[in-house]
């Protein structure tokens, strides 16, 4: 039996723009609130689903003009709450040309363990460097730091332009 | 040259760059939808007061950090800023970094940690 809050906490699917983002991080401190999470959880889910949703709307351009596939692939977050730990998972679509990168960055940073990660996030936010997006390079790197359990992420296929990036970890809750 | 404050929003941190007392205050959380931007106006106060900085000014730059959350691309922009400042050292400025947090939120103290062991300058942490 599931107790007070327990289940899925926030889920959210369909286009994620800026002020979506806005809106979730409210909606995620009142559920918290309510179900009496410790700070340093909530704080740890907050910045895993800031860093997750950042990073769908960076992309939104990409595929969120796209009919088709925003009807049979849009992009979700999802938070799950279990006795023990916090589940978050989102998935977006992505451009092939991008996948590649994308798998080859997940895939070494999973293989990483703390310290590994520790040192690639010092070495990321020393470079001074930023993408065309201007994002910092350190997203997944800040969910990695996050992770109580390795970055689990796949990539299903939608048609020959497109892949659809499933990304999940879990945050303990002890 | 000026002092630069700025209300906080759900988005941005407040600022209070004084040069009167030599104080930088970020207050609030930090996701701002243009994170350059944001810290652009940051770079350019410290470049000035580089610019103005004499001996007669105070001795020691108090920079104050009071964040709810920061988001990883206002991380790295908080480092280039501390990049900055530290330059002035060789201006004989002595430059102190107060990181203040909720009691109990191990994330912004962590992200703090990082941060300081980034650019090499230790931290005072300060819970509140």
């Amino acid at each position: 039996m599931l107790k007070t809050g327990e289940g899925v906490f926030l889920y959210h699917k369909g286009p994620i723009l800026y002020d979506t983002i806005g809106y979730l991080i409210s909606e995620l401190k009142e559920k918290m609130f309510e179900a009496q999470v410790k700070q340093a959880v909530y704080k740890k889910v907050l910045m895993v689903m800031i860093e997750a949703l950042e990073n769908i709307f960076k992309y939104h351009e990409h595929f969120g003009h796209n009919k088709a596939i925003m009807k049979s692939h849009p992009p979700y977050i999802s938070i799950i709450r279990q006795p023990q730990c916090f589940i978050v998972e989102s998935a977006n679509p992505v451009r092939k040309a991008d996948a590649v990168a994308l798998k080859a960055r997940l895939g070494f940073i999973a293989g990483l363990d703390k310290a590994g990660i520790k040192e690639m996030y010092k070495q990321t936010i020393t470079n001074g460097q930023f993408s065309e997006k201007g994002g910092a390079g350190l997203g997944i790197i800040e969910i990695a730091k996050i992770s109580d359990d390795a970055l689990n992420f796949e990539f299903l296929p939608i048609d020959t332009d497109f892949e659809f990036y499933k990304l999940k970890l879990i945050i303990k809750q002890t | 040259m000026k002092r630069l404050i700025t209300s906080a929003t759900d988005y941005a941190p407040a600022l209070d760059l004084n040069p009167d007392n030599l104080t930088m205050q970020f207050t609030g959380v930090s996701r701002p939808e243009n994170v350059g931007l944001f810290y652009q106006q940051v770079i350019d106060w410290v470049a000035d007061l580089a610019e103005g900085y004499n001996k007669k000014m105070p001795g020691t730059l108090r920079v104050v950090f009071k964040l709810d959350y920061c988001n990883s691309t206002s991380q790295k922009y908080i480092l280039i800023v501390l990049e900055k400042i530290l330059a002035l050292k060789n201006k004989g400025l002595q430059v102190v970094v107060d990181w203040h947090y909720d009691e109990g939120d191990d994330k912004m103290i962590e992200d703090g940690e990082d941060i300081s062991d980034a650019i090499g300058l230790k931290f005072n942490f300060l819970p509140y």
